[in-house]
């Protein structure tokens, strides 16, 4: 009975104050949207990194002087390039601190070129399957060879619920996909290296001959190498050299950095908002002052009425919390791709558990802004005696 | 049985230089029907607060079978105004997002009897057209008996009136006052404030206020 006299006065309130009301969401729902996209971006970030630094298999990479990408670009953004390097520098770069190198040679389709069955333009990246120990730790199924003709796809690569398809007026089959590495790979379609090079030299014949020709080098050091030894080692060649671990460290630190400062943004912008919102719900208790009064004269006790307006700023703070929380759901990718794209980070894949997570986390912020929110103006209210609270409100 | 006992209440409001009630004693118990007359502003209103719970008095005591009510917890203060005390507001209160039913009804919900007739006492105030409205659609004098019959819902020892024949006619009026009389049969004890000498009779304990002063008349 209780309860629902208390739900019929929360609704009833909530329709006659309209405005205050809107007031109030539009608060929740900015700073909800906000703390949502802000979070998310971080959090996708650094399991981005962390990912990336788990299972990057390579100690070096080696890319071309004309690449128009700085390091962390050639990492981690996917973004389209096609410049390339004579094959002739793996010799300058392969000595006696080397375990393993593997070449890679990308290639770009043109979007809406009618020569593939996808409007997308994807990034086709040829491994050397024989040396190749950069993707295959991240290929979802096991996989034996990778013949021609055979494509394994990246994460956020969309030919979802393809099977077969064109690329370059050559037919492909996905026979396989990759989990989340939070680098270029997941925007790119991998296949075999041999097929990639011959599909360049009919497609491009503009292009240096991509049989003697390679976009990058990945190299895995000896375990007992230094990888500042090594780089020495190297000094001087025709090329880009990446140390994978101090990017990755340079990049950790920003990213440091950068959720420090987001997190603290997000700090003052919460507590403004309880300011806002707890001065809202005040006035709002105090619009009804004298009808507190009289229920506390009835013998209403201060937790029944918190249970009250609870029951009223709650209704109004999860509507619009979770409001909020959905429009930051929605904006967390383009978000993703735009940090991936211009400040080159590392961002992993946002899926259903990610977006669930932080749907939940937007909430269960939204119901501790409401509680404060409504805990602050009842102890104030509540330092009233009954006949107060009624005198305050009839004059 | 009850016995509520005011010992040396006076009360002061911040603000003002002088003592609006000033040390009154008082004893009431189950069965008594208590009559305060005086002049307005004479702390008619003020005495009633606070042997209601409802205000905290500057100094003195109001015991409930020896116990004094505001030395107890905000928590066991609340039940013991549910339980023991209806308050007829000299303005009249309710909450005006419930109809005058659903006010009864919370009403009920804090008082002694889970189970008591609503339909009753609807009837008994004549609100059988009133009982699904909003109390911002009714009269003056409808309201005061909607506020009169959520207090009865809660079936409470003590009724504490203040004025409660303001806004009635003199039809009604008389009815609820007889309606306050029938409480003493069932050993409830009654607390009324006026200034109207028509609704004083011999049966009553009487007092007067006089600036704040409580003399037996
Ligand atoms: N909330 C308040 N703050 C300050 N002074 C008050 C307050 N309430 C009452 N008073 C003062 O206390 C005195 C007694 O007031 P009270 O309301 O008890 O009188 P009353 O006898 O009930 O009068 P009435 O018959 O007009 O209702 C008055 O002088 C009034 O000005
Ligand atoms: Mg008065």
């Amino acid at each position: 009975m209780f309860n629902k006299l208390f739900g019929t006065i929360a609704l009833s309130n909530i329709s006659r104050r309209k405005q205050l009301v809107a007031i109030v969401s539009i608060c929740i729902i900015i700073s909800i949207f906000l703390f949502v996209l802000v979070w998310g971006t971080l959090d996708a970030t650094k399991a981005g990194l962390k990912l990336n630094q788990e299972r990057h298999g390579a100690d070096v990479v080696v890319y071309p002087l004309e690449s128009k990408l700085d390091d962390s670009g050639i990492l981690y953004s996917g973004v389209a390039q096609s410049v390339y390097m004579p094959s002739s520098i793996l010799d300058e770069i392969d000595n006696e601190y080397v375990d393993s190198i593997t070449t890679q040679y990308f290639l770009q389709t043109l979007p809406g070129g009618g020569c593939c069955s996808t409007e997308l333009e994807l990034r086709l990246v040829g491994i050397d399957w024989d040396t190749d120990f950069l993707v295959k730790p991240w290929i979802k199924d096991k996989i034996d060879t990778l013949k021609d003709g055979e494509i394994i796809a990246g994460c956020n690569v969309d030919i979802e619920g393809l099977v077969s398809l064109t690329i370059l007026n050559y037919p492909m089959t996905i026979i396989s996909s990759l989990e989340p590495t939070g680098s270029f790979l997941d925007d790119s379609v991998v296949c075999n290296i041999g097929l990639l090079r011959n599909l360049a030299k009919i497609n491009f014949p503009e292009n240096p001959d991509p049989f003697s020709s390679i976009t990058c080098a990945m190299v895995r050091l000896d375990k007992n190498a230094s990888i500042d030894t090594y780089l020495d080692s190297i000094i001087g060649i025709s090329a880009n050299v990446i140390s994978v671990t101090d990017l990755q460290i340079k990049l950790q630190n920003e990213i440091g950095m950068f959720s420090t400062i987001l997190t603290l943004l997000l700090a003052v912008i919460m507590i403004l908002c309880v300011i806002a919102i707890s001065s809202q719900f005040y006035m709002m208790i105090h619009m009804r002052i004298k009808e507190v009064g009289y229920l506390r004269s009835i013998g209403m006790t201060r937790s029944q009425l918190f249970r009250m307006f609870i029951m009223e700023f709650g209704l109004i703070g999860l509507s619009s919390g979770f409001f909020g929380s959905l429009i930051g759901m929605a904006l967390i990718g383009p978000m993703i791709n735009w940090v991936r794209s211009n400040l080159t980070m590392p961002v992993s894949v946002v899926d259903i558990k990610f977006m669930l997570i932080h749907l939940l986390l937007g909430i269960v912020i939204t119901l501790m802004l409401c509680l404060i929110s409504t805990i602050i103006p009842l102890i104030i209210t509540n330092r009233l005696s009954p006949h107060e609270m009624i005198t305050k409100g009839e004059l | 049985m009850f016995e509520l006992t005011i010992e040396k209440v006076t009360k002061q409001y911040s603000g003002n230089d002088y003592q609006a009630v000033k040390s009154c004693d008082m004893k009431i118990k189950s069965g008594d029907f208590i009559s305060i007359q005086g002049e307005s502003g004479s702390g008619k209103s003020s005495l009633l607060l606070m042997m209601s719970g409802l205000l905290p008095p500057t100094s003195g005591r109001v015991l409930w079978n020896g116990e004094s009510i505001y030395d107890m917890s905000d928590n066991a203060l609340s039940i013991w105004r549910s339980k023991n005390v209806g308050y007829l507001f000299q303005n009249v209160q309710l909450v005006q997002a419930l109809t005058v039913r659903e006010n009864m009804l919370l009403s009920r919900s804090f008082g002694n009897d889970p189970t008591l007739d609503i339909e009753a006492l609807i009837t008994l105030f004549g609100l059988e057209d009133e009982a699904n409205k909003l109390p911002s659609l009714l009269s003056g004098g409808q309201r005061r008996r909607a506020m009169i019959a959520c207090v009865l819902s809660r079936d409470p020892l003590i009724v504490c009136a203040d004025e409660p024949t303001n806004d009635l006619d003199s039809v009604w009026a008389s009815k609820i006052m007889a309606i306050l009389n029938d409480l003493k049969k069932k050993d409830k004890a009654i607390v009324l404030v006026t200034h109207d000498s028509r609704w004083i009779t011999d049966d009553q304990i009487q007092y007067v206020m006089e600036n704040g002063e409580l003399n037996q008349a």
